[in-house]
């Protein structure tokens, strides 16, 4: 028996590949089948990785129901065997894989609360970084200061939908107060998620009111904008956010780019 | 005396019945610090860095001793060992200063993909050179010998040349590793395959085992199921018996992963467990007194 090719036979047979490979070096007896004995363990991996995405994806798991949401978790798994150690980092493509899969097309902001969901995964898990010292800034030559690049902290992420997902969300909470016929869901929501410590924070700047050009300064920040370009997009404002960036902690560092 | 015989994290401060760390369970432990001698921590969920776990790890650690028990180190895979996975265990390992470090007799991943599952392996000479190698690498990587546990199987292959004790003998005493004995998975193995659960007791080497996992399972009809997910059935609890009768005072865990009931009631079946053992240990003393 040659272990290594054993190893990949099983690995396909339990992600819903070809079981025969596998099953041809398993003793089957008159209780349980070889297939059925590989089946215990593409049961017990499914089980577990389905779990996995419902403890990462809970408000996703409630609006669809859990046989639907174990279903969908099925093909998903199938298609995208963990690559990680890290329960954590499982779930990075499930947002893409339910914005494509047909039979939730008609919940259209389900793409958007997986994102969501993720993002606050993301998050839980990202490094404290050390604040900057801003005050270099200023002692920078005028052409220096024009290709200054900044960097959003790491533990926030910009988040836009056409839906009212932040509500939606907070109405799956335990403690929420808010029903969730009450949520007008068509309504845009530019949102910002951040860790702070223990909690994570879901802010959202409605695109009506003014404060949404801070969320937009933010969002051009974290496409990489230098600071000659947020001069031209911002203007005026471009001090008040820059400063209201800092003082908050959205805005962590810089540096010089020499593009 | 060095810095490791100061610390109050060595091997000899796990005594007694600890039970598996579970986040389920983290805000009632903070808040209450319940007298129980020792944590078991699942390592692979706080490899990451930056993490709230991570950051409720490091509270636990000055409150109590603590173990690590992975699942990442696939050390029956065929695929090169993990690096990146040994190099997180050592940073978290010189972090948090476990007693020991324990896996799996098994594999988990291979060709790129983790299962997060427990695999069995067939009995054969070549597997056994294969895994000693093995954690003789872990071991002078990590630089110290680490405890390998005994897996419940649902399969058996026509490969195997050898009984699962065998087998389990040949790699610890090999690679000159600890063994972390699992009775409930023991007992789990033996009702699926049909083999003497007391003859594969007596069989493990008593001066290796470095620690006892007790458990509870869920009967499918056709076979039982390792869960985790109840309480400690009577078989068991007679197993675990003839377990310390083997084994003599060894530390003893209690694991409870699915439907995770309270603390309290976790406690309580290491309560059991412990009472269970000092019935055994005083009953073996005074037999030795007597004759
Ligand atoms: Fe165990």
């Amino acid at each position: 028996m040659d272990i290594k090719s054993f190893q990949a036979d099983f690995i396909n047979a339990i992600f819903g590949g070809d079981k025969e490979p596998a099953v041809s070096h398993i003793i089957g007896d008159s209780i349980l089948t070889a297939e059925q004995r590989l089946g215990i363990y593409s049961g017990s991996v499914h089980g577990i990785l389905t779990q996995a995405l419902g403890t990462m994806f809970p408000v996703c798991k409630s609006l669809v129901g859990d046989v639907f949401f174990n279903n969908m978790c099925a093909i998903f798994i199938d298609k995208n065997p963990p690559n990680t150690s890290f329960f954590a980092e499982y779930g990075t493509h499930f947002p893409v894989f339910i914005n494509a899969f047909e039979h939730v097309k008609d919940i259209h902001y389900l793409p958007d609360v997986a994102r969501l969901e993720w993002i606050r995964q993301e998050i839980w898990h990202e490094e404290k970084s050390q604040l900057a010292d801003f005050s270099g800034l200023a002692t920078l030559s005028e052409d220096e200061q024009s290709k200054v690049v900044f960097n959003l902290s790491k533990r926030m992420r910009l988040i836009r939908s056409d839906y009212r997902i932040d509500e939606l969300w907070f109405a799956h909470q335990e403690d929420s107060e808010l029903n969730l016929e009450d949520i007008e869901m068509d309504y845009a929501v530019k949102l910002i998620v951040r860790r702070d410590e223990n909690t994570i924070k879901i802010s959202s700047f409605n695109e009506t009111e003014d404060d949404s050009n801070f969320w937009d300064f933010l969002d051009a920040i974290s496409e990489g904008n230098n600071l000659d370009n947020l001069a031209e997009q911002f203007g005026e404002s471009l001090g008040v956010h820059l400063s209201q960036g800092i003082q908050g902690g959205w805005i962590e560092r810089f540096t010089i780019t020499n593009e | 005396m060095n810095s490791k015989e100061a610390s109050p994290y060595n091997k000899n401060n796990i005594k007694g019945c600890g039970i598996g760390l579970r986040i389920d369970h983290f805000d009632e432990i903070e808040a209450q610090k319940p007298n129980i001698p020792w944590f078991e921590i699942l390592s692979d969920n706080y490899l990451l860095e930056g993490t709230l776990q991570r950051e409720f790890l490091s509270h636990i650690r000055n409150d109590y001793p603590v173990t690590f028990h992975g699942v990442g180190l696939s050390i029956g895979s065929t695929e090169p060992l993990n690096m990146d996975y040994l190099k997180r265990l050592k940073k978290l390992k010189d972090e948090v200063q476990p007693a020991w470090i324990s896996d799996h007799l098994c594999w988990t991943s291979a060709h790129g993909v983790v299962t997060h599952d427990l695999i069995p392996l067939p009995y054969t000479q070549d597997i056994v050179k294969h895994i000693v190698d093995r954690i003789l690498q872990v071991q002078d990587f990590l630089g110290e010998q680490i405890v390998i546990e005994n897996v419940s199987s649902y399969l058996q292959f026509k490969a195997t040349e050898m009984t699962e004790w065998d087998f389990t003998n040949e790699v610890t005493s090999r690679s000159d590793c600890k063994l972390l004995l699992d009775v409930n998975n023991i007992y789990v193995s033996a009702q699926n395959h049909k083999f003497d659960a007391d003859e594969y007791l007596v069989a493990m080497p008593a001066e290796r085992v470095a620690e006892i996992h007790l458990a509870g399972y869920e009967d499918k009809g056709t076979h039982l199921l390792d869960t985790h997910s109840r309480p400690v059935t009577e078989p068991v609890w007679d197993l675990f018996k003839k377990a310390i009768e083997h084994v003599g005072d060894v530390p003893v865990l209690i694991e409870w992963d699915n439907d995770i009931p309270s603390l309290e009631r976790v406690i309580e079946e290491s309560t059991t467990a412990h009472e269970i053992q000092q019935q055994i240990l005083s009953s073996n003393r005074k037999t030795t007194y007597g004759h």
